[in-house]
């Protein structure tokens, strides 16, 4: 981790050279580093200028062709990034790459099984497997193409001894966008033996930890982070206070937060953390004076409308919580819980329309993708109006990427149920059961007429004697 | 001395009016109930309650009439602006000096023949036991007893909370089997 945080530092100041000083001689791997840079901060106009002048020095290097082909593709020129392969591809010590190319072609094109066939031919080809399949992931997690991407970089770990610790990274990031949180902490685990001095992968096992809500080992992790090193640690000591706090110990929590005011006096996620403290303790009227503070000093902390919405929502004065809620969406970023939060929000307030509007407006942006609780309430506000479009939307999102999420399997049964399909009602409670079966309770919470119903309760009762 | 004189009166005029009513009583649950109408004190947390209740009828294509009283006389136009069709409000000023309901929704409401009809009230003040009473509802489902109350049925729920209340009807509704 720590070596790419270096080459991307290097890749920087070579490039403000590049900028100061054209007719500086640079080497073939810095021209490389340079074009990586201009990648990495999406600027491929640069990038392709880069290529061109370093192709002038260094015409025969192949290298430098592969990555203006790449650099093509990026930019969405295939035709262009066509000429460069046909020139290239006679060259053996390229095929791998063409084969790349080629598949990234496709993936840009949507033509995923293709793509596929090119680029599983450039790892059986590749005498450097683990190079050719970071240059795959690398663009398929640029393109959000995270399921093929987990698809090679889990083969990357079967057939490769000495994993590139970038490409297990990448994997438990993956894992992370598809919610196998358990997955991910397992990589995470296995990197903190490889290279136990790593504190930003404690960082993200102390994270995914917490997701997985388990906070003592979270502590733990950010105690072993913080021995490790103790500099740049504000983020980490606010996230280890965050699971005292949800451990129930707020006293404790709101001493470190208060330690970290004492350096720092402006911080604000301190400031939001002691907020919470209160609010966890029910004593709202200082929770949300502070959130208040909060988003005065800082107008643009969308936690603390939230918090403050989820307040009033309690207080049943949904009004002012669609006020405060409407400041936290917005058209760059939107973060899902808060987008759940506004729709209940609206459906509180029977605003079925806006509720619909609102949740349609923003639930296909990439951050919601892989959300199924935004996905669960917006084929619930569909359903409401016309149960087969809900059925609808909630299946293609399933098949895409919550086959394994057991609540969106039950809600799926609940619906065809009520939609009067009960064999495709069973299917789905099967699967259910498989996947976890202790949430049949919330089922039969949604649909207790359901217990009436011969066929379900037999598959329920002869998934319970097998256990 | 007023009070009692209002009572006296109120109860007289129901007394008479309950004679005048014609009910065909029945039993259904979830799966045979066509219509419900549910009666209910508007107050906050109430009506997310019933609210909530609703929807569930709703997912399952029943057909609802619900009507609220609210104890105030003057009613903010905007708060009422996304209140569903299906839920009538009425307040203190549309009642009589004893305490009758006079408006047409109520009237209304009382004359449907619901499958099944829901007091969510748990109150026996005059206004719900009025309505309650005269509702020529098949099936009455109540959560307070008190003397001469109109229901077929009394879920009681101790704690008091709505919430518990609205998952004893819903549960009760959805799990009791009737016979052909």
């Amino acid at each position: 981790m720590s070596e790419n945080k270096n080459y991307i530092l290097q890749s920087e100041q070579l490039a403000k050279r590049y900028e100061n000083d054209r007719q500086h001689y640079f080497k073939l791997e810095e021209f490389i580093a340079i074009s990586d840079y201009y990648v990495l901060i999406n600027n491929y106009k640069n990038a392709l200028e880069v290529n061109n002048t370093a192709q002038i020095f260094y015409p025969s290097s192949f290298e430098l062709k592969t990555i203006k082909a790449d650099l093509y593709i990026r930019n969405n020129e295939f035709e262009k990034a066509e000429k460069v392969i046909k020139n290239i591809e006679h060259n053996s010590d390229v095929i791998t790459d063409v084969f790349v190319l080629r598949g990234e072609i496709c993936i840009k094109k949507n033509q995923y099984k293709s793509a596929e066939k090119f680029f599983d031919k450039a790892i059986e080809l590749s005498d450097d497997k683990d190079i050719t399949i970071e240059m795959i992931c690398d663009f398929l997690m640029i393109m959000h193409q995270i399921s093929l991407a987990k698809k090679y970089l889990e083969l990357a770990q079967k057939i490769i001894r000495d994993i590139n610790p970038d490409l297990m990274y990448w994997l438990a990031k993956c894992y992370e966008c598809e919610l196998e949180y358990r997955k991910a902490a397992n990589i995470y685990e296995k990197m903190t033996e490889i290279n136990p001095f790593d504190e930003n992968i404690w960082d993200e096992l102390g994270d995914i930890y917490m997701l997985l809500s388990e906070y003592e080992k979270a502590i733990k992790a950010f105690d072993l982070r913080l021995a490790v090193s103790s500099e740049n640690a504000q983020e980490t000591l606010i996230n280890k206070a965050e699971c005292i706090s949800v451990l129930g110990k707020n006293n404790e929590a709101i001493k470190i937060y208060n330690k970290i005011l004492d350096f720092e006096k402006e911080n604000i996620d301190a400031l939001f953390g002691i907020a919470k403290c209160y609010e966890r303790e029910k004593i709202y009227d200082i929770a949300e004076k502070l959130y208040l503070d909060i988003v005065s000093q800082n107008p643009d902390y969308v936690d603390a409308y939230y918090s403050l919405a989820t307040i009033y929502s309690q207080r049943n004065e949904f009004k002012i919580a669609e006020q405060f809620m409407r400041k936290t969406l917005n058209d760059i970023e939107i973060i899902p819980a808060f987008l759940t939060q506004m729709g209940k929000i609206l459906l509180q307030q029977n605003k079925i329309k806006e509720a619909e509007q609102t949740m349609e407006k923003f639930i296909h942006s990439d951050s919601c993708k892989y959300d199924y609780q935004a996905w669960l309430l917006y084929a619930e506000i569909i359903a409401l109006d016309d149960i087969d479009k809900g059925i609808e939307i909630l299946e293609t999102k399933y098949n895409e990427s919550f086959y394994s999420i057991a609540e969106v399997c039950y809600h799926l049964a609940y619906y065809h149920f009520l939609n009067n399909n009960l064999s495709q009602s069973v299917i789905y409670i099967e699967r259910s059961l498989e996947l976890d079966a202790d949430m049949m309770k919330s089922f039969f919470e949604l649909c207790p007429e359901a217990m009436l119903n011969e066929q379900i309760m037999n598959v329920y009762l002869s998934y319970k004697t097998k256990k | 001395m007023l009070n009692i004189i209002k009572k006296i009166v109120g109860n007289k005029i129901l007394e008479n009016r309950i004679s005048k009513i014609k009910r065909q009583k029945g039993f259904c649950n979830i799966s045979t109930m066509k219509s419900v109408g549910i009666l209910f004190e508007n107050t906050g947390s109430t009506y997310l309650m019933a609210n909530k209740m609703m929807k569930f009828f709703l997912a399952r294509k029943i057909k609802i009439s619900a009507i609220a009283f609210e104890d105030t006389k003057d009613v903010e136009v905007e708060s009422r602006k996304h209140v569903p069709s299906y839920i009538k409000i009425f307040t203190k000023s549309d009642l009589t000096w004893y305490g009758k309901p006079n408006c047409e929704d109520v009237n209304k409401f009382m004359t449907q023949k619901f499958d099944v009809l829901i007091d969510m009230s748990r109150s026996s003040e005059y206004v719900y036991r009025y309505i309650s009473t005269l509702s020529t509802a098949k099936f009455k489902i109540g959560g307070l007893q008190y003397k001469n109350d109109p229901f077929d049925l009394i879920l009681l729920e101790h704690s008091n909370e709505t919430t518990k209340f609205v998952s004893l009807i819903i549960n009760f509704l959805s799990t009791i089997k009737v016979q052909n």
